[in-house]
């Protein structure tokens, strides 16, 4: 059980730890501040308090979020400076099509989750299940150990196993 | 460092990169694990990179089907017009030849006055919406006018319902479409170059590669050919029974088909006439995942007739394997199918 001043006295004593983190993940120490201040504002907003059993991981693991989305946008942003100049210098017509390229957009999610659960799919039947208690009903290691009646040591590698399949399929397309 | 080597140096860092974000999320990482992960990042830009990949991947992992556009589309305009005026204004600024000097500003402005009315009128317009199959997949599509596509395998369409028309896009693959008929708004499918209008029917789209077949089961339907250098892109009519068969570089040609073979599929089945080995391979192929491969001149010139069940791709092989007196041999990659030769030939 955690009471939020107990959270915040955490948050507080990994404060220059979560920057140091973040500023590693975005290369750049003043953008850094910003996200850890956000990572407070997120977790006074969390409801479930009470579910927190790793307080310090917790508070890692949001940081991370927050950089990830961060670095999402800056692929996008890069992706599409450079579509824009290729479509600029021959035609002036690319906002018209903006819809279309938004489907189409769209469409390459649509291919992407179909590799992914292709993927999943094609994984040995065991490996297949711990990633997906682990990923899709958010069980820690031990409770899908548990679950499953296996070793903590095993679900570790059939996880291994089920991210190596999916970052060799995304390897080309994730962006 | 050479290219091979290269790659392996980056694979290596990605497993490690598999490896760290394994154990921070094992719900048991430390203060000291997470701090040993920020000097691991610290080191090297193309470790932060592959762990990029890494969290994406896992992120991927959750998505979901089918895929919406609607929430998006309207702040994915105004970030698209903002942008593009911004970066409108600046290219002119900078670069006045791009837009033939003087009128550069002047080009600029009329793009920005034809956006307008284009912009009121997407919001007003419903965003397409996709639905895809995976390989060995099938699955029924209820429209939202009632009409209902079935998407065989790795299929991909891409629906467009508007108050003034119904459009929908084939991709790839195969879909058979009951349209329900609705006097004052099209109901209308491309696939490749070709136009499809339906007249109030049920017919089968399929395009593979660059060949599209529409075969119509009930109904009248129009096909049109949208290639510009096509000279005779008159429409065609197609009646029940009719089916119609375009390549990238040929007129359609009209031709008579089964029913039963057309839409076998739908029962789990393949249904063969008469037809070479070749051609019954590569349609098995559009179901699994494992290609089957012919080997030797002898086995590509057998032909055969019959139904066989395609529930599963062992079943399907043994089936086929039994009734043409074939020898399977299963690799990693593939399955390779040779005249038995056991047997001597009959």
């Amino acid at each position: 059980m955690m009471s939020i001043e107990e959270l915040n006295a955490i948050y507080l004593a990994q404060r220059a730890n979560l920057c140091r983190f973040v500023a590693a993940r975005l290369r750049d120490e003043a953008g850094a501040e910003d996200v850890v201040q956000d990572v407070w504002m997120r977790i006074e907003k969390s409801k479930k308090l009470e579910e927190i059993e790793n307080p310090v991981g917790y508070l890692f693991t949001i940081a991370g979020h927050l950089a990830l989305d961060i670095i999402r946008q800056r692929k996008r942003q890069k992706a599409r400076e450079e579509k824009w100049t290729d479509e600029t210098t021959t035609k002036l017509d690319g906002i018209a099509t903006s819809q279309e390229q938004n489907a189409e957009a769209s469409l390459l999610q649509a291919e992407r989750i179909i590799k992914v659960r292709t993927a999943i799919a094609r994984l040995p039947p065991k490996s297949r299940r711990a990633f997906e208690l682990h990923r899709m009903q958010e069980m820690s290691h031990k409770e899908v150990a548990a679950e499953m009646g296996i070793a903590v040591s095993t679900v570790e590698k059939h996880i291994i196993r089920a991210m190596r399949e999916l970052v060799q399929t995304l390897r080309d397309d994730v962006s | 460092m050479n290219s091979k080597s290269q790659t392996n140096a980056k694979r290596a860092t990605e497993d490690e990169a598999i490896q760290w974000h394994v154990l921070l999320r094992s719900g048991v990482a430390t203060e000291s694990d997470w701090m040993d992960f920020t000097h691991w990042l610290e080191e090297d830009q193309e470790r932060n990179e592959a762990y990029d990949l890494v969290s994406l991947s896992w992120e991927a992992a959750s998505e979901q089907e089918p895929i919406t556009l609607k929430p998006y589309v309207f702040d994915f305009f105004i970030n698209f017009f903002s942008d593009s005026l911004r970066k409108l204004t600046e290219l002119v600024s900078a670069k006045p030849w791009a837009f033939g000097g003087g009128f550069g500003v002047a080009t600029a402005a009329m793009a920005i006055l034809l956006l307008t009315p284009a912009l009121l009128d997407t919001s007003k317009t419903a965003a397409p919406q996709i639905y895809a199959t995976a390989v060995g997949e099938q699955r029924s599509v209820t429209l939202q006018d009632g009409s209902t596509v079935l998407l065989n395998t790795a299929t991909t369409i891409l629906v467009n319902i508007t108050p003034q028309a119904r459009r929908i896009e084939l991709k790839k693959g195969e879909a058979f479409f009951t349209v329900q008929h609705e006097n004052d708004r099209i109901f209308e499918v491309t696939a490749n170059g070709l136009r499809i209008t339906d007249l109030g029917t049920s017919f089968d789209v399929r395009a593979i590669n660059a060949r599209t077949q529409v075969s119509v089961i009930d109904g009248i339907v129009e096909v049109e050919s949208r290639s510009p250098t096509d000279q005779n892109n008159i429409p065609v009519r197609l009646i029940a029974g009719q089916q119609a068969v375009h390549s990238a570089d040929a007129k359609i040609k009209v031709q008579t088909f089964d029913a039963s073979q057309i839409t076998a599929w739908q029962r789990g089945n393949f249904v063969f006439k008469n037809d070479k080995l070749p051609t019954i391979v590569a349609e098995i192929n559009r179901y699994f995942e494992k290609p089957l491969r012919l080997d030797g001149r002898d086995v590509s010139n057998l032909s055969f007739s019959g139904i066989i069940q395609m529930s599963d791709q062992k079943r399907t092989v043994r089936d086929l394997v039994a009734m043409l007196s074939l020898q399977d041999n299963e690799t990693d990659t593939e399955i390779i199918l040779t005249r038995n030769t056991m047997k001597p030939n009959q």
